[in-house]
């Protein structure tokens, strides 16, 4: 079993992350060390946490639905069963796996709160439009889902990317690594990392701007 | 496009981005001055980065707004299937909603439940509650009066109930403390009464605990219900995180221990005013329940109300009550010794007879109205003797103890003989827990754990010549009972029981037919703070006699025939009575040392 201690910069209730040095929590948790694998756990989860609030924040009347709700909790109780049930003997395959359930949890949510189509989906936000949210350098083109619609395209589209493309954006997008972590873990160099990150990127986008407005 | 065309516009769309990182919004005719070609696929490609750098943005940690549902919907005026008229919206969850509606044909307020639009497998899922809820027939159950459909949506009808939840009652303050055990045990034996069926409820939640007009507790929403022989049927629910046992969440295998658990958070927060793991984030919430500590509870709570809820909420389901008829056993006894319980209060409580088994019956706890009086005369009460004539019932002419006949028995105030009695089911002893006198029960030959602790509520003498076991558990729960416990049937007794009957008060505990016993269990039994009668000890090793030596009472060893010098130097340091009047041989050097100790009582010949 693992004789390496737990890092301490990554504390029992800290968010792990590509800010905490994720690195030292993967290379534990390769060893098999029991409380690595919950604190992936735990990280996995506060990822569906951002990830849901981001993908609802123009809703502002579903905002506090992510404490109280039981769709949530749901979200959040089978994402902890399943990572539960996972032996991290590979963190890659964990990752990969939390980045799956994660993107299907999320879809879930969609549908839960706005039913399978159409009705509602797209519904109307609290969002400002990209033009009066600021003026900084990127967000006057920048296109972030802006319903939950949109935002289902976008994880759909995920799902359709190459295998050595979608595995980046999950590392990235959905786990939240660093590009260097992401980089180790698949054993890349840094700039083949980034270019797959921008390949991904790419690949999404030209799908997304297809999709029927 | 080639290869290396592909290498060189990647090389440059790389460049771009390291610039556009610093601020520098390089353009496409600057980056690819050397490659004039490539600008328009660069410009178009850095088009769709800039339209999707949002992705390299790390997520925002903003709060959860102040925003959120800004009140209930209106009631909605519809009617469904032409009977039952939607009047108010009194619930509502992820995935259905309650209103209090009235049944037009039969005049009344009703519940109705309908699930939300869009939900997968409503219907079904809705039938299948109501099929749960049904063919659970419980005072302590919600009744389900009707299903029906409306267009394409299922609902469901189940009585109304005027007094709110517990959770409308939490919200309005915390509760004294009589009124949250008479609940949580309300809700126990409703419990009890699903898990012998075969349900385990999976979602009990203040919420989900209703309050009628008499003020007793009733439970509602078999929801997420599930067969204890059924798993991975799809729910619409998995229950509710802040009541969820461990095992619930990490999608172990769920059983009754799972719902007492839940029931056990709702007592801490009826008591407490807040739930052991108080976080409102969820994800906060989620690792607490696996892996944190709990909070404790404020003073106010006894330490033995609080022992009883803390093993109810050990995460480990194999530590805590195995029945919620045991929960709720301990949980009433903990209440009756609660200082801080207003006594007469207290008496009121009514008492789960015939919840062990899934029986529909209150009995209100009128015999210990007086007991409880005040707590200073309630142990000098239970020392009362018992008064009455004996009743010698022929139980051979009577073969089987019905519960209805143990009811009836009950009503006799004295002792009670059943000896021809050879088993006991379980709904007789609930029938006989309220019954206080003397109970002789001597043709029993086996005694199931829920009748042990049936009987262990009582008070007054309990004669069990003729078992030779007894379960660990069933010593548990008679080590509980006001009165001289007679086992001398017993030939064996494993550790773990005579631990169990180390609890056992200041009344006597007779284990005559033990010939021989394990350090362990000597050890343990010396911890009983009444006369302790082991009279079938034939020999007495060192071992147990050191044991032996912590006991602090009368203590009979008068089956021993001898004794070596070490055990007799143990004994005399005993601090009360022993008696070895069965003596037969005994060294001088043994005998002087047992002669030390004044209250050592030997056979004539053996004194000085």
């Amino acid at each position: 079993m693992a004789t390496k201690a737990i890092p301490p910069q990554v504390g029992a209730h800290m968010p792990v992350g590509s800010d905490t040095q994720l690195q030292g929590l993967i290379d534990l948790a390769k060893t098999g060390d029991q409380k690595a694998k919950t604190l992936l756990l735990d990280h996995s989860c506060e990822r569906l946490l951002k990830l849901t609030r981001r993908m609802f924040r123009g809703y502002s009347s579903l905002r506090r639905w992510e404490a109280t709700d039981d769709v949530f909790q749901n979200a959040l109780i089978r994402l902890h069963r399943a990572l539960s049930q996972v032996e991290v003997d590979s963190v890659r395959h964990f990752f990969n796996l939390a980045a799956v359930q994660i993107r299907r949890e999320l879809l879930d949510l969609k549908k839960h709160h706005f039913g399978l189509e159409g009705s509602g989906s797209h519904h109307h936000t609290d969002q400002q439009p990209p033009d009066e949210a600021g003026g900084s350098l990127s967000s006057a083109t920048e296109e972030e889902p802006a319903d939950l619609g949109m935002w289902a395209e976008f994880h759909s589209a995920v799902e359709k990317l190459p295998a050595e493309l979608r595995e980046v954006v999950d590392l990235v997008y959905y786990e939240g690594l660093a590009q260097e972590e992401a980089a180790t873990l698949l054993d890349l160099s840094p700039r083949t990392l980034k270019r797959r990150w921008q390949d991904a990127k790419l690949k999404l986008q030209e799908q997304l701007c297809e999709r029927p407005h | 496009m080639n290869d290396r065309t592909k290498e060189l516009l990647a090389d440059l769309l790389l460049r771009w981005e390291e610039l556009h990182d610093r601020g520098q919004d390089t353009p496409a005719t600057e980056l690819a001055k050397e490659h004039p070609e490539l600008i328009p696929e660069l410009e178009r490609r850095i088009k769709l980065l800039k339209k999707i750098a949002w992705l390299d943005k790390p997520l925002d940690d903003d709060p959860p707004g102040q925003g959120g549902p800004t009140g209930r919907p209106p009631a909605s005026p519809r009617t469904l299937a032409g009977r039952y008229r939607l009047d108010e919206l009194i619930a509502e969850g992820g995935f259905a909603q309650v209103f209090r509606a009235f049944d037009q044909e039969l005049q009344r307020t009703v519940a109705v439940k309908l699930p939300k639009p869009g939900r997968l497998h409503a219907t079904d899922e809705f039938l299948a509650e109501a099929r749960r809820a049904a063919r659970l027939k419980h005072d302590g159950i919600i009744p389900v009066h009707d299903v029906g459909k409306d267009g394409d949506s299922c609902f469901i009808v189940t009585e109304y109930l005027e007094g709110g939840s517990l959770a409308d009652r939490m919200a309005n303050g915390r509760l004294s403390h009589e009124d949250a055990i008479r609940w949580i045990t309300d809700i126990a034996a409703a419990l009890e009464h699903a898990h012998l069926n075969g349900v385990i409820h999976r979602d009990v939640k203040p919420g989900n605990i209703l309050i009628d007009q008499h003020g007793r507790a009733k439970l509602a929403d078999f929801g997420i219900a599930q067969s204890a022989s059924k798993t991975g049927s799809f729910a619409p629910s998995l229950g509710t995180l802040k009541y969820m046992a461990p095992e619930q969440l990490q999608g172990s295998s769920v059983d009754p221990r799972s719902d007492i658990y839940s029931l056990a958070v709702v007592l801490y927060e009826a008591l407490t005013g807040r739930v052991p793991y108080p976080s409102a984030e969820p994800n906060a919430l989620r690792r607490e329940i696996v892996q944190g500590a709990k909070t404790a509870p404020d003073r106010s709570v006894s330490a033995a109300v609080k022992a009883v809820c803390d093993k109810a909420l050990n995460k480990s389901p194999h530590q805590r009550h195995a029945s919620a008829a045991q929960f709720s056993a301990e949980l009433r006894r903990a209440a009756v010794c609660a200082p801080s319980m207003p006594w007469r209060a207290l008496a009121s409580i009514p008492l789960l007879v015939g919840v062990f088994l899934g029986g529909y019956f209150l009995i209100p706890l009128k015999p210990f109205a007086g007991l409880f009086s005040d707590p200073a005369t309630r142990a000098q009460r239970l020392e009362e003797p018992n008064t009455g004539p004996e009743v010698q019932q022929d139980m051979n002419a009577l073969g089987q103890l019905s519960a209805e006949k143990a009811r009836e028995l009950s009503q006799h105030k004295g002792g009670l003989a059943l000896n021809g009695l050879t088993t006991l089911s379980d709904e007789a002893a609930n029938a006989l827990l309220n019954y206080n006198g003397w109970l002789s029960l001597n043709g029993l030959t086996s005694l199931s754990d829920t009748a042990a602790m049936a009987l262990a509520t009582g008070r007054g003498n309990l004669h069990f010549e003729g078992l030779k076991t007894m379960s660990d558990e069933a010593a548990r729960a008679l080590s509980q009972r006001w009165g001289n416990l007679y086992f001398n049937g017993l030939t064996s007794l494993s550790d773990g029981a005579a631990e169990a009957l180390s609890q056992h008060k200041t009344n006597f505990l007779f284990l005559n037919g033990l010939t021989e016993i394990s350090p362990t269990a000597a050890e343990s039994l010396s911890r009983h703070e009444g006369p302790l009668k082991l009279d079938g000890l034939k020999s007495l090793p060192t071992e147990v006699a050191q044991a032996l030596t912590h006991h602090k009472n009368q203590l009979y060893l008068n089956g021993v025939k001898t004794i070596s010098p070490e055990a007799a130097e143990a004994l005399g340091r005993h601090k009360g009575v022993v008696y070895l009047e069965g003596l037969t041989t005994l060294s001088d050097e043994a005998a002087d040392l047992l002669r030390a100790n004044a209250e050592i009582r030997l056979p004539d010949r053996f004194r000085q």
